[in-house]
């Protein structure tokens, strides 16, 4: 294992120098005196490197470029991009996996550190809320679940979901889209989502044990990929932005945003946290309708407290708490977000 | 708005009948009362009878939750809403029943009283003894269970808590149905050494 460990640490190594020199050529000796390594063994990375799916061209004399990554997010593709400081820098891939959710969750449970990442190409059990499916086709999206560790009494817990979605929305937003949050955290495009958050907590009474926070994002997926009865509600970055997503750079900016909301939220608290949920929400201002379980809820939703619960105002005129539930919006306003 | 006067209509005999014997509404005939409510769309109910006048708001802003009035000289009950809506502002949890009002703020004094360990919730949110609507209860009254096994989902925005046993035992009582709000605190099972 150690060998295996290391030779990946040296094929991370090579792809951030070669991706760093851009369209330049590294000759072989820099890199092997950069990674203390003879040449052969350079080349027996490069090599292996190939095998993986990189393309990378090699010109005597000049040396190594690299000229196409695989549309993968193993820790070789995603660490040369990760600006983060704990979120990410260990990442368990996997080709396919039943649920990121219920891997990471078990990790945790073994003593998995605070940023560690479950990332798969593939779910065959994704998970939604409530016991519903999460579609995860292989190689088109992202879809991952953080281990977090936050000093944070479990009362307070919930209010991470609505961190993660400020985080995804921000994401999605630099990629060029419009998303917006829909009540607690389903993040839409034009009001079609996009992407879900699902969290699992565990806890004790004071203390909280560790958060999975799992994400599911859309990223490639076109509208054959969808389930036919989500096909009128689900949407892609790709479908929103007409062209196909680089999932590696997308997953890197997601998690340094994540990373930058969790520590701004730790630090500071909700407030700042509720602020830009509002900004970016297209709940507010709304007439909805909340489902849960057992009864239905109609009003305007009007804002989120200071804990993240929705404040709808109903037709009698009294404002209701919303803790859980699925908010639907009842008409949509002409003026805004037709699109 | 059918519901309503149905529901309305069942409460009062219920009470008139606990009445009988008494001058003003007993903890029995509210609890009666409440339990009719919490199975119906009613919200809010207003009620006299000679002197007295019952009015019960549920799921709402929480400053005036149940108010009992008699003859000025008579006993009056005001129930508080729970110290954390004590703020003018802060409504209530969706479709909340009274917590104080109900049978279930009763239950955990009744059921400390009782032996074995009561397991609360962590925080406000939503009681699911299931994993999902349609799949079988974690457990029921009389399961045995061991200690970390799954009892319960709590749900805060999304947010999935899953309660486990601190305790081995068995699972003496359910003290909140399926689906509804809970307090931070709330008593939701008690358990009991087999």
């Amino acid at each position: 294992m150690a060998a295996d460990t290391s030779e990946q640490t040296q094929e991370e190594l090579i792809l951030g120098f070669l991706s760093e020199g851009g369209d330049a050529y590294l000759s072989g000796e820099v890199l092997s005196s950069k990674l203390g390594l003879s040449r052969t063994a350079v080349w027996k990375r490069v090599e292996a490197l190939r095998l993986k799916g990189y393309v990378i061209e090699a010109v005597p004399a000049r040396g190594y470029r690299l000229v196409e990554v695989p549309d993968r997010l193993s820790a070789l593709e995603l660490g040369p991009l990760l600006g983060t400081r704990d979120l990410g820098r260990v990442i368990h891939h996997h080709e396919t996996i039943g649920s990121t959710n219920e891997a990471a969750f078990r990790r945790a449970q073994d003593g998995a550190e605070h940023g560690e990442v479950v990332v798969a190409e593939q779910q065959t059990a994704g998970k939604g809320r409530r016991g519903r499916a999460w579609a995860s086709p292989a190689g088109l999206n992202l879809y991952f679940s953080a281990i977090l560790r936050p000093e944070l009494p479990p009362q307070r817990a919930p209010e991470l979901t609505l961190v993660a979605a400020v985080a995804l929305a921000e994401a999605l937003r630099e990629a060029g889209s419009d998303a917006a949050i829909k009540w607690p955290n389903d993040v839409q495009i034009g009001g079609r989502k996009v992407a879900g958050i699902l969290t699992e907590l565990s806890a004790e009474p004071e203390r909280v044990h560790f958060v999975v926070v799992g994400v599911g994002v859309n990223l490639n997926s076109t509208l054959e990929h969808f389930p036919e009865e989500l096909r009128e509600s689900a949407t892609s970055l790709s479908i929103a932005l007409g062209k196909r997503v680089a999932r590696a750079a997308f997953t890197a900016a997601l998690w340094t945003r994540l990373e930058e909301w969790l520590d701004r939220y730790l630090e500071a608290g909700f407030e700042p946290v509720r602020a830009r949920w509002k900004a970016l929400s297209s709940t507010l201002g709304q007439d909805v309708l909340v489902r849960t379980d057992r009864s239905e809820l109609r009003g305007r939703a009007e804002d989120i407290d200071p804990s993240g619960a929705l404040l709808v105002r109903t037709e009698a005129g009294v404002l209701e708490r919303v803790l859980a539930g699925d908010v639907e919006r009842l008409r949509p306003r002409q003026d805004v977000r037709s699109s | 708005m059918a519901t309503k006067r149905k529901a309305v209509r069942a409460a009062a005999p219920a009470t008139e009948t606990r009445q009988a014997g008494t001058t003003s509404l007993d903890v029995e005939a509210l609890r009666q009362i409440v339990e009719i409510l919490e199975s119906s769309d009613v919200t809010r109910l207003v009620w006299t009878r000679g002197d007295e006048k019952l009015f019960i708001r549920r799921g709402h802003a929480p400053e005036t939750t149940i108010v009992h009035h008699t003859a000025p000289s008579g006993p009056s009950v005001t129930v508080a809403p729970p110290a954390e809506y004590a703020a003018p502002a802060a409504p209530r949890a969706l479709a909340a029943p009274a917590p104080a009002a109900t049978p279930a703020a009763a239950a955990p004094e009744k059921a400390a009283e009782k032996p074995g360990l009561v397991i609360s919730s962590p925080f406000v949110g939503t009681f699911y003894r299931t994993p999902a609507p349609d799949q079988p209860a974690f457990v029921d009254v009389g399961s045995v269970v061991k200690k970390g096994q799954i009892l319960c989902i709590v749900e805060a925005m999304k947010l999935m808590n899953e309660i486990e046993s601190e305790v081995s035992g068995r699972v003496a009582e359910i003290l909140v149905e399926n689906g509804r709000p809970v307090e931070f605190g709330q008593s939701l099972f008690r358990i009991e050494p087999v």
